[in-house]
């Protein structure tokens, strides 16, 4: 029965495979590890190919091309290294190998590891984190410096200090910056001048060196004298490709001292060259503005009602006149309009006036009650009727009475 | 000046306040002279700070007790 369940759970070599190749390259997606570099093979595609081993093991390695550029060292075989990588298995041929991307000499190496603990455990404190980093003040008036006070660091950060910016005094709390309690003094250096108070930034760092020389720099007893500090911290350690612990937890960076120097301070020359510029625009736009409202002020003294109220009483006087002139002018000759228009009709009255007609010879015969005789109905034989003509008129009586013939 | 002397940095501040008070606001002719004039005056602080400045550099002597007392460094 425990046979048959046994084979009921059997893998294929495949799911084997697969499931170690998941195993270990999760396990080991990103390692460091130290060896001897053996059976070194530098293939025509740029890729390298070898070995680790020590006494006891071996692990195939491969570094590609793009990795392997950044390698600042001759690699030898049977040299001692110190590899960055991750774990890869290939199920054809069941064989794993360590895929790296970057690799220090041993020596170099320890210190490399070492450093990359302390800085994930740093990160993952939160000890990096931006919302930590404080302002830099624009115009120190004191700036405290922590560094050897023998060497060109310090020499370089005084004299840049001094010609760009002697407003601000300087502190220097000379410490040892490497060896044998060199983090201790510098730590302890942060602290004092931060206690003090009366510097409102530091600058704490050194010159060039190697990986070792620098190392106090990567202590996290000064990183954490660094993040305790209310002052703002500028580290300064090195050269430009040189990072250390100090540079991720301070709240700025500078690439060397005297980089620091020029990041904490203005140049005197700048700021007096902006001076002039300002006090000219100053003067310029007070001018311009002085000037704009002298010109308002002429223009309004100018002006036509200001200048000659005269003027336009004149003006006013003459439109006046204009317009009576005209009025007087339609007048007239609205006058005479309906006068020769009276004329006409009184041509035509007297083209029908009754008088005029008796003057033409015609008469008129009228009743005694002077209605005009028009019909042979109006009158009757012995009707007395009044003649009129154009001096005077007639009485008569009527002798007949007769109709037209039709 | 009748408090504590003003420092540097609050002399630039105060002139570059006014310079932008001059710059967008709209300010009467009164205000913007008033406000030129103590722009300029700003100016000429900071410029005589500048040139008449003697740098103060000291070293930090810690002794065995752990008291500590300043050393002006020459240079």
């Amino acid at each position: 029965m425990a046979l048959q369940s046994e084979l009921n759970t059997t893998l294929t070599v495949s799911q084997l495979t697969g499931s170690i190749q998941q195993t270990l390259e999760e396990k080991y997606s990103a390692v460091w590890v130290k060896g001897e570099v053996s059976n070194l093979t530098r293939h025509s595609s740029g890729h390298w190919y070898f070995s680790l081993k020590d006494r006891g093991a071996q692990i195939g390695c491969v570094m590609f091309r793009r990795e392997n550029q950044s390698v600042r060292f001759e690699i030898t075989h049977g040299m001692e290294v110190t590899v960055h990588g991750r774990i890869s298995v290939y199920p054809p041929h069941g064989k794993y190998q360590l895929i790296a991307d970057q690799m220090l000499p041993a020596g170099q190496g320890d210190l490399h590891m070492a450093l990359e603990a302390l800085k994930k455990k740093l990160y993952e404190a939160g000890a990096f984190s931006a919302e930590l980093k404080k302002n830099l003040p624009r115009y120190p008036k004191k700036i405290g410096i922590v560094t050897s006070p023998t060497g060109a660091a310090i020499q370089d950060m005084l004299n840049i200090l001094k010609r760009r910016f002697p407003i601000a005094d300087i502190l220097l709390y000379p410490v040892r910056v490497q060896g044998d309690g060199a983090a201790a003094e510098i730590s302890h250096a942060i602290k004092i001048l931060d206690q003090r108070g009366d510097c409102d930034v530091l600058i704490i760092g050194r010159g060039g060196g190697s990986l070792e020389d620098l190392w106090a720099f990567n202590e996290e007893l000064v990183a954490r004298a660094i993040l305790a500090a209310d002052t703002p911290i500028v580290s300064a350690v090195g050269h430009e490709t040189d990072t250390t612990i100090s540079d991720y937890v301070a709240d700025q960076r500078a690439p060397t001292p005297s980089a620091a120097a020029e990041l904490i301070v203005p140049d005197q020359r700048d700021l007096l060259e902006r001076y002039d510029f300002l006090s000219n625009a100053l003067r310029q736009t007070l001018r311009k503005r002085i000037l704009s409202y002298e010109q308002k002020l002429d223009s309004i003294r100018d002006s036509y009602a200001l200048k000659k109220p005269v003027l336009i009483l004149d003006r006013l006087a003459q439109t006046l006149d204009h317009h009576e002139e005209n009025l007087f002018r339609n007048l007239q000759q609205k006058i005479r309009e309906d006068g020769s228009r009276l004329d006409l009709i009184e041509q035509g009255l007297n083209a029908v006036n009754p008088l005029r007609i008796l003057e033409r010879g015609y008469t008129v015969l009228e009743t005694p009650d002077k209605h005009i005789v028009r019909s042979i109905q109006d009158l009757s034989k012995g009707d007395p009727v009044q003649i009129r003509v154009k001096d005077g008129r007639f009485g008569a009586r009527i002798e007949s009475v007769e109709a037209n013939k039709k | 000046m009748s408090k504590k002397e003003s420092s540097f940095d609050e002399l630039m501040g105060e002139l570059e306040g006014l310079v932008v008070k001059l710059e967008g606001e709209d300010l009467s002719l009164d205000q913007a002279i008033e406000s030129s004039e103590k722009a300029l005056d700003l100016i000429n602080a900071c410029r005589s700070r500048l040139e008449s400045a003697k740098q103060r550099i000291d070293k930090l002597i810690e002794k065995a007790d752990g008291s500590t007392s300043l050393e002006p460094i020459e240079d």
